[in-house]
């Protein structure tokens, strides 16, 4: 074995395979062969005999063995050497501190109402559980005022406006955006607005306000209008593809740069969801996401475990169609597969993620605030109000003790920087903990993550 | 700390895309960067795509 290889193995002790399955994640997608460096974040490519070598040493065998290895084992030393591969028998690094929770953004329930009755609604149909109602202006500006103040030393600030439908409280939307870019000037700090909608109320008047007032938006559609509207149809049982597809075609149209997201949820009856965001993309969307629902399993909607090759495929579908458009000139972007891998979050935000409770509060039209937006109405998490701030600090400590590695079933999971512990809602709402993860949740993540990382493998190695 | 403009060739591993993951567990922490289940995902957080704003 060559002399490089000799050091690594010398002087740091052969690697466990325990350890190499746990940092250096090898997986095939899109016909490359890739290995993630956890701790490092690198993405690497390997040809045969490296994938045979590191196959080999997985499994505990010896890798002198294997065709290539000391030249495999040469390479593995220069990239240990620099940094893009971690040894992976070290322990996994700790930020400084992640010291207490600072919120610095909100999602305010302006509307517990809606116009449309969607299968798969967490929201209730728009009333989370409880009354019916619209949010005063006044507690969303108090909300504001608190927001502003309780976020201390960070400049940028978030705001969701979200329901239940917003746009059926668009007076109390366009009084509270005044009053929070009132606050930036008085302040210094920068508001980031996005106003999130089913797109069924939204006007030539409405797409004026949000231009005039750079609120980015989210705009909820299904796909195709079969899939769409056997799911998203108005309080009456009528489809609403049609209206809502115009009414988005005509609001993108108007802001050529403006940022928008055609967001859809797909379920167990459109598997192929690949089609709907082709779909979108051919109707000229360019920014896309689309979320697996989240459903109880007793729900006709909900993801069981048979349904997970279908997904993958749609995943596995989307990554050549994205680089295939992308190389004729009709690229698109995907929420998902849309990684910064080389200037991504640092280390302590990845340990907790979203930063519900902590980072990140929703608040109820009544003025009261939760976790986030899915905790609202689940008993026992309420924090505090619009006016007294945040009275149950332990709540938030709690979301702060969930951090990844702390959660079992996230400590050894090579996924766990980039995923962050998945979402505590769907964690509560399927296990009743928050430090136990959404297991069909998990493999989602994890075959969507590869995906996008064989797609920024595709597009790092596309000629300029 | 990553520093691929002096390194050896090397034979049957390329570096796609480097990153110093590790390196911001000293420097990181402002929290400036956006709440990542603010915008288009709603319910499931991913925070690999979202940008360091240092």
């Amino acid at each position: 074995m060559q002399e490089v290889a000799r050091r690594v193995f010398s002087e740091q002790g052969r690697p466990s395979p325990t350890g190499i399955r746990r940092n250096w994640h090898r997986f095939m997608a899109a016909g490359a062969r890739l290995l993630l460096d956890v701790q490092s974040g690198s993405l690497h490519s390997l040809d045969e005999a490296a994938w045979g070598v590191l196959e080999a040493m997985e499994k505990g065998k010896a890798a002198s063995q294997t065709d290539g290895a000391d030249g495999v084992m040469a390479d593995l030393d220069v990239l240990i050497a620099e940094g893009t591969l971690s040894y992976p028998d070290y322990p996994d690094p700790m930020p400084a501190a992640l010291g207490p929770g600072v919120v610095k953004a909100m999602c305010l329930n302006v509307s517990h109402d809606c116009n449309m009755r969607c299968g798969y609604c967490f929201a209730g149909a728009g009333g989370f559980g409880g009354e019916r109602s619209l949010m005063p202006a006044q507690i969303g500006c108090r909300a504001l005022d608190l927001l502003f103040d309780i976020s201390g030393h960070v400049r940028h600030l978030d705001v969701d406006y979200f329901g239940g439908e917003p746009l059926l409280n668009m007076d109390a939307v366009g009084e509270i955006t005044r009053h929070g870019r009132e606050l930036e000037a008085r302040t210094g700090k920068t508001l980031k607005l996005t106003l999130t909608t089913n797109c069924y109320g939204l006007t030539p008047e409405v797409d004026k306000f949000l231009n005039d007032n750079n609120i980015a938006a989210v705009l909820s559609v299904d796909g195709r209008p079969g899939v769409h509207d056997g799911v998203r149809r108005t309080a009456d049982g009528d489809s609403t593809f049609q209206r809502i597809a115009g009414n988005m075609l005509r609001f993108v149209n108007t802001r050529p740069t403006g940022e928008y997201y055609a967001r859809g949820t797909y379920t167990r009856r459109n598997l192929d969801f690949v089609e709907d965001v082709l779909f979108l993309a051919d109707m000229g969307f360019t920014s896309i996401s689309f979320e697996p629902v989240v459903a109880p399993p007793s729900s006709p909607y909900s993801i069981r475990e048979q349904d997970l090759p279908r997904i993958f495929d749609s995943y596995d579908r989307l990554v050549t169609e994205m680089a295939a458009r992308r190389a004729a000139g009709r690229e698109f972007r995907f929420f998902h597969f849309d990684l910064n891998v080389a200037h991504g979050p640092c280390l302590a935000k990845r340990l907790l993620g979203c930063g519900a409770g902590r980072e990140y509060v929703a608040v109820t039209p009544d003025g009261a605030l939760y976790p986030c937006h899915q905790f609202v109405g689940r008993e026992g998490f309420i924090m505090g109000n619009v006016w007294d701030g945040i009275v149950r600090p332990e709540i938030g400590e709690a979301f702060a003790g969930a951090h990844i590695y702390a959660k079992p079933a996230c400590r050894d999971c090579w996924a766990r920087y980039m995923c962050s512990g998945g979402c505590h809602a769907n964690a509560h709402e399927m296990n009743g903990t928050l430090m136990a993860p959404y297991s069909i949740g998990c493999l989602i993540t994890r075959k969507r993550l590869e995906a996008a990382l064989a797609y920024a493998a595709l597009q790092a190695s596309a000629p300029a | 700390m990553v520093s691929t403009d002096t390194r050896k060739e090397t034979k049957h591993i390329r570096t796609i895309i480097a990153a110093d993951l590790k390196g911001t567990a000293a420097t990181g922490g402002c929290r400036e960067c956006q709440t990542s289940c603010q915008s288009a995902c709603k319910t499931s957080c991913t925070l690999g795509n979202q940008a360091c704003r240092k």
